[in-house]
């Protein structure tokens, strides 16, 4: 039963995804319902994946794809379920769902000239996304576990450049793919190294192996950093965060799916389900620690001074997924991954909430700009609510599900810190001040999308800027729609606000799994003053920006000298410095590269042309024509041969 | 017994009047006629070394004394060799002609430089196919 749940997640969702690919581009509708289909059958795959594995046992050998026999290894190309995999799954499974529906209205239609949609093969593509996530929960094999990793960094480079027409859009899935792509390195590598070692890729016998200390520190030390760089690359952690604000140039329900469920949790799970490893080389959490407490401030700073209401969502993902790394980083035994994976649960509820009402907002708006937000409270007021709601629970209102799980990272940074841990300390004050970061930046966004002004919120339909296809409406009730006049155009198709609906109910009551936590989510407690200090410094961010408008001025971010706003907005120029240190570095070889191969090796090729033709200019004069000429040519040859026989004889 | 000097002498003369005709005349025939003096100056050496006494030059006899009993080929291969070409000649002669024959008849001359076609691609030819250009068409 369970064996056969956690293949179908994985095997429903690819079905799903080669139907829609094969038979999609036939007809819209019927792409539609195969991705809606397939979601809705990996949600239930794991739902009743998660239900059986909190009676018994977790099962860590399921038949998947056999042995692969490589020589002197064999490695089993099996999958695992266990708790991780199964609560993960069923976040993974519900965010793809809500995504899928969402999308059938948010991408209906043809889109604009310049940003036109393919509605079949973006259906098939997420669908895919949705399949490798679930592959790479479910591996019980590290090598299976990279290819689900390296398939889901393929199809978030294919969503991301969905509109690639747009110059923008081709850049950012490049970027997405390069810099993903060089963590991706250190993972492999890392396989590498432990297959090396330990001669096994199996995750359990890895894990046994590094507790008992079959595994030499070095090798432990080495792959644990390797992961680590996959996991920055992945979870957009601080050197390689990069991508993720860019990756904004993807479809709003894409940048759901990322941030929410599938690829930005992909790192911190790896972490989590290699935690036994990483306990064995402290080194390695120490790392893991202050890289995320760099991103966890430095993206929080950031966020505040976004214009892009989906760059400011970006941001804010780095930082919440920041909190999961710490959580996971400060453990102290195997079970400590605790806190970690409740934030990841909780925040995958919070975030697609956020990005799918994002995604009606700007589809309201028709533009990503926040200047061009505002009113929504007075015009759609469900919508704002469901905003709201997404926004208190990443600043982490008590009592949200956001507010739990936060404080439950800061209370396992506390009991780090006051066992000796010197990077608990580093946790925990980073995490408080984030606290209060967030608030301000979670506050702003509300004041000034749904407070704000709404004079000039809300354009007419069809606007020549928008940037996101929004013909979501069959022609002749679009029709009905705008001979209503432009103040009370259109409501939001009923596809699209469900899923919001949906996702509200864990975003707010989340927090009551703790009532009765499973095994996974055992070492889980908020600690009293930890979790009212937490609450405190957000609420008192969130009253900060959300006290704006009262004064005034809806932006809190105007309070900021120029200078360092545009330092903040550009996050700290880390894509100038990287620009300059590795870019321009990389491209010079390459036409460094180009030029000795056109310049030497192709000069010896390209210079037979003009030789053989300089040489048939020369014997052309030869042929003359006349047949006197061709005697004496004879004669000439012959006084040659005859000098040459009588010197040599 | 002749001196050796006689036939070398005029297998010269006729080697260079062959080379002349060859490269001088302008009409077909005697051009012909002087690669068939090259071929027979070429004959009269081959007959005149076959008759060389066996040794070589260094045994020559001098003047006044008796001929040299043994020669150098006793199978004559120079005169047979002198055959073959008055053979080959002959075939020679027979093509050539009904080649100067079938050009004369197509174009009313003999005379070799008025026949450069082959050499159109040339610059000489280029040169010339230019030149002659103005003065009309193709006769």
């Amino acid at each position: 039963m369970i064996e056969s749940a956690a293949l179908l997640t994985i095997v429903l969702p690819t079905v799903a995804a080669v139907l829609g690919l094969v038979m999609g581009g036939r007809s819209r509708p019927w792409a539609g319902d195969w991705a809606v289909l397939g979601s809705l059958g990996a949600l239930i795959a794991a739902v009743l994946e998660l239900v059986q594995v909190l009676r018994q046992a977790p099962v860590t050998s399921i038949g998947f794809l056999g042995r692969a026999e490589l020589g002197t290894f064999s490695i089993g190309l099996d999958l695992r379920a266990d708790q991780l995999s199964a609560s993960i799954a069923v976040a993974v499974g519900l965010v793809a769902f809500c995504v899928q529906v969402y999308s059938t209205a948010y991408l209906s239609g043809t889109g604009t000239p310049e940003a036109p949609t393919r509605y079949p093969a973006y259906a098939a593509t997420v669908s895919l996304f949705t399949a490798a996530m679930m592959l790479v929960i479910h591996s019980a094999d590290l090598v299976l576990l990279l290819i689900g990793w390296e398939a889901m960094g393929l199809a978030s480079y294919l969503l991301v450049g969905h509109h690639s027409e747009r110059a923008s859009a081709r850049a950012a899935a490049m970027k997405a793919f390069l810099v993903t792509r060089i963590g991706d390195l250190g993972v492999l590598l890392a396989v590498v190294v432990l297959l090396a070692d330990a001669r096994t890729t199996s995750i359990a016998q890895l894990t046994a192996a590094a507790t008992s200390g079959e595994l030499g520190h070095a090798t432990l030390l080495t792959a644990g950093l390797l992961l680590l760089a996959g996991v920055a690359g992945k979870s957009a952690q601080f050197p390689l965060h990069t991508w993720l604000p860019d990756a904004m140039e993807g479809p709003t329900p894409v940048s759901a799916l990322i941030h929410a469920a599938t690829m930005v949790a992909a790192g911190v799970f790896l972490v989590a389900r290699l935690l036994p490893l990483y306990l064995a080389v402290p080194g390695a959490l120490q790392v893991a620690a202050v890289i995320a407490a760099i991103s966890m401030v430095g993206a929080a700073l950031a966020a505040i001074a976004q214009d892009d209401l989906k760059r400011l969502l970006a941001y804010s993902t780095i930082s919440q997924v920041a909190y999961m790394l710490a959580g996971v980083a400060v453990s102290s035994g195997p079970d400590g991954s605790g806190p970690g994976i409740f934030h990841l649960l909780s925040h995958a509820a919070f975030k697609a909430l956020l990005f799918l009402t994002a995604g009606c907002v700007i589809h309201l708006v028709g533009s990503t700009m926040l200047a061009d937000m505002g009113g929504l409270l007075r015009t759609h007021r469900a919508l704002a609510v469901l905003f709201g709601i997404g926004l208190a629970g990443l600043a982490g209102v008590p009592p949200l599900g956001g507010f739990w799980s936060k404080e439950a990272v800061l209370t396992a940074a506390e009991e780090a810190a006051h066992a000796g841990s010197w990077t608990g300390w580093v946790v925990l004050l980073t995490g408080l001040g984030t606290s209060l970061l967030t608030g301000i930046y979670a506050g702003r966004a509300w004041s000034i999308v749904a407070l704000g002004s709404a004079a000039k919120a809300l354009p007419a339909h069809g606007d020549a800027e928008t940037e996101e296809p929004h013909e979501t409406l069959a022609p002749g009730q679009d029709a009905a729609l705008h001979a209503t006049g432009p103040e009370h155009q259109h409501r939001l198709p009923a596809a699209m606000m469900l899923p919001l609906y949906l996702l509200a109910v864990p975003t707010l009551g989340f927090g009551l799994v703790l009532i009765d936590p499973p095994e996974l989510l055992g070492a889980v407690h908020v600690d009293l003053v930890t979790g009212v200090t937490g609450a405190m410094l957000s609420l008192a961010g969130l009253g900060w920006a959300l006290s704006a408008p009262r004064l005034g001025a809806p932006d809190i971010a105007i309070a900021l000298p120029v200078g360092a706003r545009a330092m903040l907005r550009d996050g700290f120029r880390v894509d100038a410095v990287q620009h300059a240190l590795i870019v321009r570095p990389a491209l010079g070889l390459a036409r460094g590269v180009k030029s000795a191969d056109w310049g030497v090796i192709d000069a010896y090729v390209r210079a037979i042309p003009p030789t053989l033709r300089v040489g048939g200019n020369l014997l052309r004069r030869a042929q003359t024509g006349l047949a006197t000429a061709y005697a004496a040519w004879l004669v000439i040859g012959a006084v040659v041969i005859a000098i040459a026989g009588v010197g040599l004889s | 017994m002749i001196h050796l000097i006689g036939p070398a002498v005029l297998a010269s003369a006729l080697a260079g009047i062959g080379v002349y005709g060859l490269l001088a005349r302008r009409n077909a025939v005697l051009v012909l006629i002087g690669a068939e003096l090259l071929l027979n100056a070429a004959n009269l050496l081959l007959v005149t070394a076959a008759a060389l006494p066996a040794g070589g030059l260094a045994a020559m006899p001098g003047p006044g004394a008796a001929p040299p009993t043994e020669i150098a080929d006793p199978l004559l291969s120079g005169q047979v060799m002198a055959i073959f070409v008055i053979t080959i000649a002959a075939a020679e002669i027979g093509v050539a002609l009904a080649i100067i024959l079938l050009l004369f008849r197509a174009r009313q001359t003999a005379d070799l430089t008025e026949v450069g076609e082959l050499g159109e691609a040339s610059p000489i030819g280029v040169a010339r196919a230019a030149a002659e250009q103005p003065s009309g068409g193709p006769s």
